[in-house]
């Protein structure tokens, strides 16, 4: 078969977020919150972005998103959904373009909810008055897409739980019911932050395979924030793993128990309490993640790397490509000083 | 008053270790308003919960939001007096307190680390100041005989005291202050500290730091303490024994490398399949729980977990499971509990 006879046409992506910047600005300062942050998904892809707190990592998604205050921040880049750039939309523009095509999912789903308003009536909500508004749309009818939307999230008696409170629901049922209200207008990018931080372990498994379903049902793509690495290497298919606003290693999931080699990304890996083994402590992190303000030269992570050299003081590595959907933003990665030991 | 050093006992469960707390059938409940306009509902937060703990050993009491066992911690420090059962303190030096007394005299005897460790050390307050504000409670009055056991307790936690002795809370970070909150807690050489999801807050990397800071301690000082998590991973590190809790009971009790290798209860099963798998191996086998958890204010006939129980029968809705002990050392609360083929069956579905 010649070349031109069947191209593999990739599905067009729906997130090309491209050299993206955040500065914060204080006291006349600015502060580079995010640094160059590039990705792209397709539909029904699944990323995670993973880091401590202070990496950069909901703050660039808020300002991929278009969300950040103007006069407190100044962005940078461009950020492409469904092949527009938000970031070059006036503010009315985004409002509108925005919602209908990405949602954002928070960490506390008590906060995203209004307390005085029965939950089915604000996933109807969505059909009435925001983007999932169309000609001919009635109460009647947005409820019973609202029911139809609490049954697709299971909520189990969603009957019932149409007329209930937030605070009667239990944390795990107001995160389904905030999902409803995320994917009611049809987005086709669906961006969580910390989705299952506040909640107990089987409900976020639970809600965790929600999103999943959701992701093969209708080819939605997600992009999860989270600072647990194993729930992101168990849950998506690429992991970003941020570092002082920077991409330090990006790499498909299934190959970061071998093949990540960013020390900071083996380090996390080291500092999660095995599970599984014999009771022994796991190996912490020593010192701080940097200050924006007041950034190492170099390398932002070689004070706390065990591997760093000279080189990581004085130069700033770049991210680089190191195997097919593999990059990297280190000198000494973990796989080179291993050969170079076995070879000794 | 002298580091705790004499405390150091060889690890294993001997007759000849001493218990430091008995918690025999406690009972908290609390009233609450309910839709009646003239009556008030009733929460069963803790339904009879019975354990021991000895000296020298972390016993972890593990649960989900709602299962009672922040309000079982509450009980034991005597902040809030349990209702029914017994909660007896053996002091070193053969005092005994029972049920909340510990609050009387000024907390001495049980010490607590919370979950943030900002919410817990008064902003205004020095390092200094917090840290040694147990010893002046507790009767200590020679301000350079406290500061040098504030010294001596924050190079212990690792923290040097001349760098760190003058500040305030909001010039440390999550990781310091909760090591200033652990140094607070052991400073006048507690009988037993509550520690209450102490690093749920704390980022990952800062997380495993004050995991192995405790499991130094633990060897260093044979540190005697009810851990109070619901991850279970923090759990696997540090504890002798771990606690199973759903709904104000428990459901299982046992060394903890049994909880996590051989579990009995259901509960504990779902629980563990819970768990994200460690990187690089395959997702679990997961044993689904229907449904949710139900109200306190209602909570279900016989055994309370038996709503979202896979294996569930008549029997787990008539009668309350009795507390048993198994095995050796190894307590649970089912009537259907998975000996060793219903665990292979459950581990291979």
């Amino acid at each position: 078969m010649s070349d031109q006879s069947q191209p593999i046409v990739k599905p067009q992506p729906i997130v090309e977020v491209e050299d993206l910047w955040v500065w914060l600005r204080k006291r006349g300062r600015e502060i580079p919150l995010v640094r160059g942050l590039s990705y792209t998904l397709r539909p029904a892809e699944a990323l995670s972005i993973v880091g401590e707190s202070g990496a950069g990592k909901s703050i660039g998604v808020r300002a991929a998103l278009g969300l950040l205050d103007p006069r407190l921040f100044r962005v940078t880049g461009s950020s492409k959904l469904v092949g527009t750039d938000v970031l070059a939309l006036t503010a009315k523009e985004r409002a509108r373009y925005v919602p209908s095509v990405a949602a954002l999912v928070f960490q506390d789903p008590g906060r995203s909810l209004n307390p005085t308003m029965r939950v089915g009536d604000q996933i109807a909500e969505a059909f009435l008055k925001g983007s999932g508004y169309e000609p001919g749309m009635t109460r009647a009818k947005a409820e019973a897409r609202a029911l139809q939307l609490m049954k697709d999230v299971r909520i189990a008696a969603a009957e019932e739980r149409f007329k209930a409170y937030p605070n009667q629901l239990s944390g795990g049922m107001k995160q389904r019911v905030v999902i409803a209200i995320a994917v009611a207008c049809k987005p086709q990018v669906l961006f969580c932050d910390e989705p299952t931080s506040s909640l107990d372990v089987t409900t976020q498994a639970a809600i965790m395979d929600l999103i999943g379903e959701l992701r093969d049902q209708t080819g939605i793509a997600t992009v999860t924030i989270t600072h647990d690495l194993a729930l992101a290497a168990s849950r998506a298919r690429k992991v970003i793993v941020m570092y002082g606003g920077q991409v330090v290693e990006a790499l498909p999931a299934r190959l970061v128990a071998t093949e990540s080699a960013m020390p900071y990304t083996t380090a996390l890996i080291e500092a999660v309490p095995d599970i599984d083994g014999n009771g022994t402590p796991p190996t912490p992190i020593e010192g701080m993640p940097p200050d924006p303000a007041n950034l190492p030269s170099g390398c932002s992570f070689h004070p706390r790397c065990r591997f760093a050299q000279d080189d990581c003081l004085t130069n700033t590595p770049e991210l680089r490509v190191v195997a097919p959907a593999h990059e990297l933003r280190c000198f000494h990665p973990v796989k080179d000083l291993e050969l170079q030991e076995a070879s000794r | 008053m002298s580091l705790p050093t004499n405390t150091q006992i060889a690890p294993g469960r001997q007759d000849s270790v001493p218990v430091v707390l008995e918690v025999d059938d406690v009972v908290q409940t609390f009233q609450v308003a309910s839709s009646h306009p003239f009556r008030k509902a009733t929460v069963s937060a803790v339904a009879g919960v019975s354990l021991t703990v000895e000296r020298g050993e972390i016993v972890a009491v593990v649960g989900e939001t709602g299962s009672g066992k922040s309000t079982l911690a509450r009980a034991i420090l005597g902040a809030e007096p349990a209702k029914k059962g017994r909660i007896v303190l053996h002091r070193r030096g053969g005092a005994t307190k029972k049920n909340g007394q510990a609050k009387e005299e000024g907390g001495r005897g049980i010490q607590m680390v919370f979950q943030d460790p900002y919410a817990a050390l008064d902003p205004r307050w020095s390092v200094l100041r917090s840290v040694a504000e147990p010893l002046r409670t507790a009767g200590m009055t020679s301000s350079s005989e406290r500061r040098r056991r504030v010294a001596e307790i924050l190079n212990l936690v690792g923290l040097s005291a001349a760098r760190f002795a003058d500040r305030s809370p909001r010039e440390l970070s999550g990781g310091q202050a909760q090591r200033v909150a652990i140094a607070r807690a052991l400073v006048s050489n507690p009988d037993l500290v509550l520690l209450d999801e102490p690093v749920t807050a704390l980022d990952v990397s800062v997380q495993a730091q004050i995991i192995t800071l405790l499991y130094t301690l633990k060897g260093r000082l044979g540190l005697t303490a009810i851990l109070i998590a619901h991850d279970l991973a923090v759990v696997r590190t540090l504890a002798d024994r771990t606690a199973i809790m759903y709904l104000g009971r428990l459901c299982e009790l046992a060394p903890t490398d049994d909880v996590f290798h051989r579990p009995l209860h259901p509960y504990t099963a779902a629980l563990l399949t819970a768990i994200p798998p460690k990187i690089g191996e395959p997702a679990r086998e997961r044993i689904h729980l229907k449904g949710e958890q139900p109200s306190p204010l209602n909570p279900p006939s016989g055994c309370r977990f038996r709503t979202r129980c896979p294996i569930a029968q008549d029997k787990c809705a008539a009668e309350v499971p009795e507390w048993r002990e198994i095995e050796p050392g190894h307590h649970v609360a089912c009537h259907f509990p998975l000996v060793d083929s219903v665990a292979v069956a459950v581990a291979e579905r």
